[in-house]
């Protein structure tokens, strides 16, 4: 298969679809590459297919009419998000509205409709069959979307989380140009935070020589037992139109492509393998290790008909409440934080690269859980869980039966909730990363006769699809009086005890800002293992001693560890006038703020203080912006105190600044140039803060701290000098040349010594020349309301970020302008 | 080491309400509006509470929330809200 405007011939196709099964996450070597393309003798599974589509944005009928002329359409490579572009005729250029019918809730950006279409050309292979099966995968649409190949519908998929396969086959044409169309509609108050808008993740073709194949997500394989260094894994594997003589051969592949552990059964519709895996290395956070879980599905003349590879890990979880949650046997804390899907100034663009950043980022503060809230996450997303080794919590819905929003997914939910727990389950079951399954978060009445009932429909179609793992739900609240579920229908166990209406059927409730209540309701549900699927970041010290003194408290997850855009200002802080108690957030905040991490990626106050609350860190220090008279700072629930880790207070020369110290040890000393201004000690009670006044000198400000008499950490903040020079800082110095890599770029502005200064706004500019083009460009600045995608922006806190896409292989030349700053250079290198 | 399983249950029954004292902190704010009695003695305890639950940013949570969840969000006084589950507790058992 060719892509007739401009794409890759079919061989290219092949190699690249080989090449994009094994590294998202097993690092075989190119002879296993090879070995296991020579296994498929024709196009096979999971060929790219983001490249050369074309785009409209606006509404329209009849678009996908085969003979139309969409060659004024704009080409786009995916992932693609409209809403994060700019907006036609905006003046100055932005992606934001003040009047967008979102509002806060999705940061003033707005959806709409837009069209896609891709035109695709059957190059006649040198062998493989003449009338080709062919299915296309949308990893995501978001939100609602309508599918045409060569005028005839082929499916309308009302759910933007939710990965859902189209089959081609039936009006293809093999001799001809093909054209496959794909309407997109965003629209109403449809979503709580940023959800963009199109195809906003991975597409990829699957080309079968017949309809006997592997069926979709039709593998799943779990461990069962591990004993004596060996481990026992049980696989079920589904096929479609199999026929007599025909074999299925799973197999299970290390690192080194040396198969570990195979079995061959006589092919049947429905088939249950066991494979047992000697000396096994198992998958954990801390050793993420992966295997390639092999299917071949051979014909009664020993060719391969279909065949498919998926990462594995093996690894048992468990959790009880006398010994908390375990992985292998080791008792592991929940050290997590939820997030939403975008990936900042990308948008909700799922590009493989910028999902394993963020994970990146966040294993290197010592996250080792996420929760995908309050949807099912991207492949990418859970690829990257996986290799890195960051446990996974995969939600559902935000809603069931009843709305939070006039237009979300509630309207659909009664005719369509079973496919996306079987979307979620059934493509993320072989993920090692993924420990709970949830069906919810903070489901309104959910308390009430029907909503327990869909509690139940929900957590037993998931233990019907996957057994192996508990079901959670996200509850702010234990609501609902008590009830006795009987035999029959209770969980395992669980007949005739009573629990509350809003948790009876789930193997492990989530407790949603329940810090006060949570050990209270140990006391009266002693057989319960809990989490607490959303805190406060303030609450940090506080989760981190519970999850140490109580084992059925598993851990907790931050609400969130990085920002994202809408829920614009959830975490907002700011100075408020004399008895104003609340500040309500609107235009032009547009971002979350109460991430640990930024949009940009950068560390927020929360996290510093998380580094030392999770002992990354023995000491950080930060100091309060100072008020002007007679304001208070007003600090949102999600929020953190206007705090910063710098000493650069220009006008506030002899005024006393607070600063807080946190810290693992007993006592601290601060010293001002030199000189002891201030000594505390730290007690239990502190929480790990203590706050000391010292009037403002510019200069050094340093912060020892002891333990017991000894130094254990030291850490100083220096006044910086007026910014002079910009710098550019390449995260990797080279990158792949193909159209999902992209290069994040740092821009800080510097002070003549090349120190960051801190609270530097500048006006900056990029020339990018070479094979790359701008992705996102942008700072984390909550209430920036400019263009993420000119190559002009303004540095908040002295930074930006600048994200590339490569358009081809070569060296690419990134310069960074300022008015009255020295430029700054940088070289990126495409492979 | 095995591991653990969570199978699915047979069929749905209903399971049945058991009899509970209400109260401010396990009933949905939607729960006690749907109790006559019960709201007519919270609308006199905490006058407030009327026009709370009519904005259109607090009603889609009605059925979501507890009032004590107002508390730790600074819109409801905890004593209000000790003197309601008093008189909850007086008007006994109800399923």
């Amino acid at each position: 298969m060719s892509e007739a405007r401009d794409g890759l011939d079919r061989r290219q196709a092949i190699a690249l679809g080989g090449a994009a099964v094994l590294p998202l996450g097993v690092s075989i070597p190119a002879n296993a590459v090879l070995a296991m393309k020579g296994l498929v003798p024709f196009g096979g599974r999971d060929q790219p297919f983001d490249d050369g589509w074309l785009f409209h944005r606006g509404a329209g009928e009849g678009l996908e009419a085969p003979g139309l002329d969409d060659s004024g359409w704009r080409k786009v490579d995916l992932p693609h998000d409209w809403s994060v572009e700019d907006i036609p005729g905006s003046d100055p250029a932005s992606p934001f509205d003040q009047k967008a019918i979102g509002g806060t809730a999705t940061g003033y950006t707005v959806g709409g409709e837009g069209w896609y279409r891709k035109h695709i050309r059957w190059d006649m292979p040198d062998s493989g069959p003449l009338h080709p099966n062919l299915e296309v995968c949308f990893d995501g649409v978001m939100v609602e979307s309508d599918i045409w190949l060569n005028g005839h519908h082929l499916t309308t998929n009302l759910a933007g989380y939710k990965p859902f396969t189209v089959d081609l086959t039936p009006y293809f044409d093999i001799a001809g140009d093909n054209v496959l169309a794909v309407r997109v509609r965003n629209n109403g108050q449809n979503s709580r935070w940023y959800a963009g808008s199109g195809i906003y993740r991975q597409v990829t073709l699957n080309q079968f020589p017949s309809k006997a194949r592997i069926a979709h997500w039709g593998v799943g394989a779990s461990t069962r037992r591990i004993a004596g260094g060996a481990a026992h894994i049980e696989v079920t594997t589904k096929l479609e139109d199999v026929a007599p003589g025909c074999k299925l051969l799973t197999s299970l592949t290390d690192s080194n492509g040396l198969r570990v552990a195979s079995q061959t059964s006589p092919a049947q519709s429905d088939n249950a393998q066991h494979l047992s895996v000697p000396g096994a290395k198992l998958w954990s956070p801390d050793h993420p290790h992966l295997y390639s879980l092999e299917t071949e599905l051979v014909d009664a003349a020993g060719k391969v008909i279909d065949q498919m590879s998926q990462l594995f890990g093996i690894r048992i979880v468990t959790m009880d409440p006398q010994r908390g949650l375990a992985i292998n046997g080791v008792r592991t804390t929940l050290r997590g934080g939820c997030i939403h899907h975008d990936n900042g100034l990308l948008g909700a663009c799922a590009y493989p690269e910028a999902d394993e950043r963020r994970i990146r980022l966040l294993k290197a503060r010592g996250y080792n859980a996420i929760r995908s809230s309050h949807n099912i996450p991207s492949r990418s997303l859970r690829t990257a869980c996986d290799k890195l080794g960051m446990l996974l919590i995969a939600e559902g819905f935000d809603a069931w039966h009843w709305e939070k929003l006039p237009q979300d997914f509630h309207k659909d939910f009664g005719t369509h909730w079973r496919e996306v727990l079987d979307a979620l389950v059934l493509s993320g079951r072989n993920s090692p990363s993924i420990i709970m399954w949830s069906i919810g978060n903070e489901i309104p009445n959910r308390n009430s006769d029907e909503g327990v009932e869909w509690q139940w429909k929900l957590a037993n179609h998931v233990r019907t699809l996957d057994p192996t793992r508990p079901v959670t739900e996200a509850l702010n609240g234990i609501l609902g009086g008590p009830m006795v579920a009987g035999e029959g229908t209770a969980r395992r166990g669980q007949a005739s005890k009573v629990d509350n209406a809003s948790s009876i059927f789930l193997d492990v409730p989530g407790y949603n800002y329940r810090l006060n209540t949570m050990e209270s309701e140990h006391a009266d549900h002693p057989e319960r293992v809990v989490y607490a699927s959303e805190t406060f970041p303030h609450d940090v010290v506080d989760y981190t001693r519970l999850a140490r003194r109580a084992p059925w408290f598993l851990g907790e997850f931050v609400w969130t560890s990085m920002d994202y855009i809408g829920e614009a200002g959830v975490g907002a802080t700011t100075a408020l006038k004399g008895n104003v108690p609340y500040y309500i957030t609107t235009w032009p905040w547009v971002n979350a703020w109460c991430g640990d991490l930024d949009l940009t990626g950068a560390q927020k106050p929360p996290s510093l203080a998380r580094d030392v609350a999770w002992g990354l860190s023995a000491i950080e220090v930060m100091v309060q912006r100072p008020l002007a008279d007679g304001m208070h700072d007003y600090v949102a629930m999600w929020g953190w105190p206007d705090e910063m880790s710098h000493w650069n207070w220009e006008g506030h020369e002899g005024k006393p600044m607070a600063v807080r110290v946190y810290t693992s040890g007993g006592r601290v000393e601060l010293y001002l140039n030199g000189k002891k201004v201030g000594e505390k000690m730290v007690r239990l009670e502190d929480k790990m803060k203590v706050e000391l006044p010292v009037p403002y000198a510019a200069g050094v400000l340093e912060a020892l701290v002891y333990n017991g008499g000894r130094l254990i950490a030291r850490r100083r903040l220096e006044t910086v000098g007026a910014p002079v020079a910009l710098r550019l800082t390449p995260e990797r110095p080279h990158i792949g040349s193909g159209r999902q890599s992209l290069a994040y770029v740092r821009l800080d502005v510097v002070d003549a010594r090349g120190r960051r200064v801190p609270e530097a706004r500048l006006k900056v500019s990029l020339e990018i020349s070479g094979p790359a083009e701008l992705a996102g460009f942008g700072s984390a600045d909550p209430q920036a309301t400019r263009s993420l995608q000119q190559p002009t922006t303004e540095t908040f806190r002295g930074s930006a970020l600048a994200i590339l896409r490569a358009h081809g292989a070569g060296l690419v030349h990134v310069l960074a302008h300022a008015d009255g700053m020295r430029s700054a250079g940088a070289e990126l290198q495409l492979l | 080491m095995d591991a653990q399983l969570y199978p699915p249950a047979n069929h749905w029954v209903a399971p049945v309400r058991q009899p509970h004292i209400l109260n401010t902190r396990d009933a949905s704010i939607a729960d006690l509006m749907a109790l006559q009695d019960v709201w007519a003695m919270l609308l006199k305890e905490a006058p407030g509470i009327a026009m709370m639950t009519s904005t259109p940013m607090l009603k889609p949570h009605l059925g979501n929330m507890s009032l004590r969840d107002l508390v730790m969000f600074g819109a409801m006084k905890g004593d209000a809200l000790d003197r309601v589950d008093a008189r909850l507790r007086d008007m006994g058992p109800m399923k």
